[in-house]
């Protein structure tokens, strides 16, 4: 006999017809004491839900690292750095995975002979509001850096009528309360980051199931939920391919990818959109708390190169040239700076591109700011 | 709550042509329990339910019928319409029947109610079949024709109230229930939205009686519904759509079920696994969810699954697979052709009818039919062996020992197993299949790495033999309202953690 089972009669007591009401029969203690631990068991269940939902989703409020493994991880990885060199200049890097796999960091260290940290903070599809929103994490938790290389990349500078394109991987339940305002100021769909943000605040265990997973057994999630983007790089938050040759059909094909990729957005890059007035609230940021910052456009290989439309390139390069000069923040054109062998893809580096990269970087911006710096 | 994002249907609703149907629709697109619009719905509809004192009995079915009409009309309002008119029908005919004092008019009224509703179902579900095959014969023949399927959209759940439809007609008619004089009585028996879209397959004789029963609010039958529930919810979100990763794919790649002829031998081996794992959590998780809703309402549904892969024959597991499918086939279909009263042929022959018609009866493509005529020789054969096995002590004694019996056991789900080959409608998928489970081929591997498949094989593994022992129950019971309170909260929250991206539509929504 199951619990069920056993009370029915006080439960459902027969009747003969719809019109007649039979009284119930009188609980029994035995009863009356099996409905008191339902009863417990029932509202503490549901307490426990929503006490266990309340907690994460406060825990996530408070720590990014949480709701954003993409930027936890780095931000491990660059914490333990200045805890190992304090007093040493700080050279960071923000942008997409053009910088992720293009800067490095100890190549550049290593260029500048000590007492610098040099920080590769890139992440995958990071454009501007995605610089922004790190940079003022980043600016809460007290980094202050030397030196700030932000990332201008034209693809993720567009602004098609949905807006920018990095909302689609800087989704909501990313983001804490504050960041959300911020981002809907430069685009974002207010339709989708809300409720994504509110999920996570109010559903965590639901809506950060793939960050906490991804945590716990990446194994049993698809690679592009794993949200582990930043988990396979250096200690100064460099990554790179696990394949350093490629043939060249692969090449053809990856570069057929990227241009399925960004040659639609390249055609909606405006320095009146709402990225680029993302870009110039991070450079005032900057600005007025006397960071020296320096804009670089990272190396194009000539297939890249070709997807921009005429005349494009120029005046992206002379609208961002044009805010480097408002904000003190001249901008490095470093597009041909690379042979095409260096990338893979036209745009994404090996690491001998990184480190031919870095090293031409280090020589004519890092260590020219640096000495200019206070 | 859980599945944020909505699961692909299998059939687009119909747009509505009345703006209020249409609002109902945006709020809640799918008939899907474990959707967060449900749940919404749910607990406005059992708030009204409580709050109406219970003397007006007769008002909180009402509501319940117009509550389950809308949780219909959301899905399409014109489909709706049809299911409460042919409810009407089945209603007046009855009636009527109960009237008729001359046999012959009662056996009219009789076929009359079953035509009608398997005119319905034949309609709506089988006449694309019928047509395409008429056409196949007719290209085999040498008179090839174009053709183009038709534009029907069928009618969520249409197998499950036809039956429970026909089973009432045949009742009333044998004398075996009384014909429904409350209108409203008669429609929640059909339209009662926990059990319309996919079962259990509820009988009148169960179910009218209980909705003339005043209904009171008890705590014990709340935790059970809450836990039936949630185990519910559990199996469809983190077992059922989980293994749908390793059957279907994961968007990046697709599945071994879904693109066999990329797959390798081993991953479509582990995908057949991964598939009899999904279609038991899938289906009986929402047989737990429909059981449990129905109790929060004071209601008591029929058991629909009862651990079938633990079963040591296929005639067992037609015991304790959709249980309340078997029986219905077993007293409408089975027992009236002659059940095995007529010998070894005739019972042959009456078991190979009613699981090729239960094949039919799951979906309309030569695929189910195949699945059920499988089944029928399963039975057929497992006759066969009690029989032979019957004056052979030795060899029954080694078959019901421990090694025997986990031999039987495991036998009759890799027989249940590649008979779920057959259960799709792509027919050339299921060779494909077939051809590369027992012909070693390479090609892809699974789409997301194996260990969670075991980890879930294991798992189920453990509970199955917890509660065949006993020992779930014993712990349930010992348990204190605060171990099982954290019990249940950690049942819900896993269900949560564990859900896929996409969530799936319910396997059986589409029969």
């Amino acid at each position: 006999m199951t619990a069920l089972d056993a009370p029915r009669v006080a439960i459902e007591p027969r009747v003969k017809s719809v019109a007649v009401v039979v009284a119930p029969v009188a609980a029994t203690p035995e009863v009356k004491t099996r409905a008191s631990r339902s009863r417990r068991t029932v509202l503490l269940a549901l307490a426990l839900v929503v006490l266990a939902n309340a907690t994460l989703g406060v825990l996530g409020e408070y720590s990014p690292r949480l709701k954003d493994p993409a930027y936890g991880d780095k931000w491990a990885m660059f914490r333990r750095q200045l805890a190992a060199r304090p007093g040493d200049k700080l050279v960071l890097s923000l942008g997409s995975s053009r910088t992720l796999l293009g800067f490095h960091g100890a190549h550049a260290e290593n260029a500048l002979g000590g007492g610098v940290v040099a920080f590769n903070f890139g992440t995958p599809a990071a454009g501007p509001v995605t610089e922004l929103v790190y940079l003022r994490r980043l600016l809460d938790r007290g980094v202050m850096p030397d030196l700030l290389l932000v990332e201008v990349m034209p693809g993720l500078c567009a602004d098609g009528p949905a807006g920018p394109a990095e909302q689609l991987t800087l989704t909501g339940e990313r983001l804490c309360r504050s960041e959300v305002e911020t981002v809907e100021r430069y685009g974002f769909d207010p339709a989708a980051v809300r409720p994504a943000w509110r999920e996570s605040a109010y559903l965590p265990w639901s809506k950060l199931r793939f960050q906490l997973l991804g945590r716990v057994v990446p194994s049993w999630m698809p690679w592009n939920l794993r949200f582990d983007w930043s988990r396979g790089a250096d200690a100064h938050g460099w990554a790179t391919p696990p394949r350093q040759e490629i043939t060249p059909a692969e090449r053809a094909e990856r570069e057929a990818n990227a241009r399925t990729e960004y040659a639609g957005s390249l055609a909606n890059v405006s320095p009146d959109g709402r990225p680029f007035t993302a870009l110039r609230a991070l450079l005032g940021d900057c600005q007025q708390r006397g960071i020296p910052t320096r804009m670089v456009l990272y190396p194009e290989g000539s297939s890249f190169r070709a997807m921009y439309p005429a005349g494009t390139g120029e005046r992206f390069v002379a609208a961002a040239r044009q805010l480097g000069d408002e904000f003190a923040a001249p901008l490095t054109d470093a597009r041909d700076w690379l042979a095409d062998d260096d990338m893979y893809d036209g745009h994404h580096m090996f690491k001998s591109g990184a480190q031919k990269f870095t090293s031409r970087l280090t020589t004519d911006v890092i260590a020219p700011a640096l000495r200019r710096a206070p | 709550m859980f599945a944020t994002t909505p699961p692909p249907t299998s059939s687009a609703a119909p747009e509505s042509a009345f703006a209020y149907f249409r609002w109902l629709h945006d709020l809640m697109p799918e008939p899907f329990f474990q959707t967060q619009p449900f749940l919404m719905f749910f607990a406005a509809v059992a708030a009204g339910y409580w709050l109406i004192p219970r003397r007006w009995n007769t008002a909180r079915v009402w509501w319940l019928v117009v509550a389950s009409f809308h949780f219909y009309a959301a899905w399409s309002a014109g489909l709706a319409f049809l299911v409460a008119a042919t409810t009407l029908a089945d209603f007046t005919l009855a009636r009527l029947m109960a009237a008729a004092t001359r046999p012959r008019v009662r056996k009219a009224l009789m076929l009359t109610s079953i035509g009608m509703n398997l005119g319905v179902l034949c309609y709506f579900k089988y006449q694309n079949f019928f047509l395409e095959s008429l056409h196949g014969l007719l290209a085999g023949g040498g008179y090839p024709a174009a053709f183009d399927p038709l534009d029907i959209i069928i009618p969520f759940g249409i197998s499950f109230y036809t039956f429970e439809a026909i089973s009432y007609a045949v009742d009333v008619y044998r004398g075996k229930v009384k014909a429904e004089r409350s209108l409203p009585h008669f429609l929640l028996f059909i339209l009662f939205f926990p059990h319309l879209v996919a079962g259990p397959i509820v009988r009148a004789g169960d179910f009218l009686r209980q909705t003339r029963r005043v209904k009171r609010w008890n705590w014990v039958r709340v935790q059970v519904g809450l836990q039936l529930f949630l185990l519910g919810v559990f199996k469809k979100l983190a077992i059922a759509d989980r293994m749908a990763v390793f059957t279907d794919g994961t968007g990046l790649q697709p599945g071994p079920l879904v693109a066999p002829e990329l797959h390798n031998t081993s991953a479509i081996w582990l995908a057949v696994l991964a598939f009899s794992i999904r279609i038991y959590a899938d289906f009986s998780g929402y047989s737990d969810m429909a059981v449990g809703l129905a109790h929060l309402f004071g209601f008591k549904l029929a058991r629909n699954f009862n651990l079938p892969y633990l079963a040591t024959n296929v005639a067992e597991f037609w015991h304790r697979w959709h249980i309340s499918l078997s029986t219905w086939l077993r007293d409408y279909l089975f027992i009236p052709l002659g059940g095995s009263r007529g010998g070894k042929w005739a019972t042959a022959r009456n078991l190979m009818l009613t699981m090729t018609l239960g094949g039919l009866w799951h979906g309309a493509a030569w695929g189910y039919v195949i699945w059920g005529v499988l089944h029928g020789l399963f039975l057929i054969a497992h006759r066969a062996f009690r029989d032979w096995c019957e004056p052979r002590p030795g060899v029954r004694a080694a078959l019901e020992s421990p090694l025997g019996t986990a031999w039987r056991v495991g036998f009759t789900f890799l027989c249940v197993s590649l008979a779920w080959v057959f259960f799709r409608p792509d027919i050339a998928g299921s060779w494909e299949i077939l051809n590369r489970l027992f012909i070693p081929h390479g090609g892809l591997s699974l789409p997301l790495h194996n260990r969670s498949l075991w980890y879930t094989v294991l798992f189920l593994l453990a509970c199955h033999v917890m509660v065949a022992r006993g020992w779930w129950q014993k712990a349930w019971d010992a348990a204190s309202p605060a171990a099982l309170g954290a019990a249940l909260a950690v049942c819900l929250t896993a269900a949560m953690l564990l859900a896929p991206q996409t969530g799936r539509t319910f396997i059986y929504f589409t029969f």
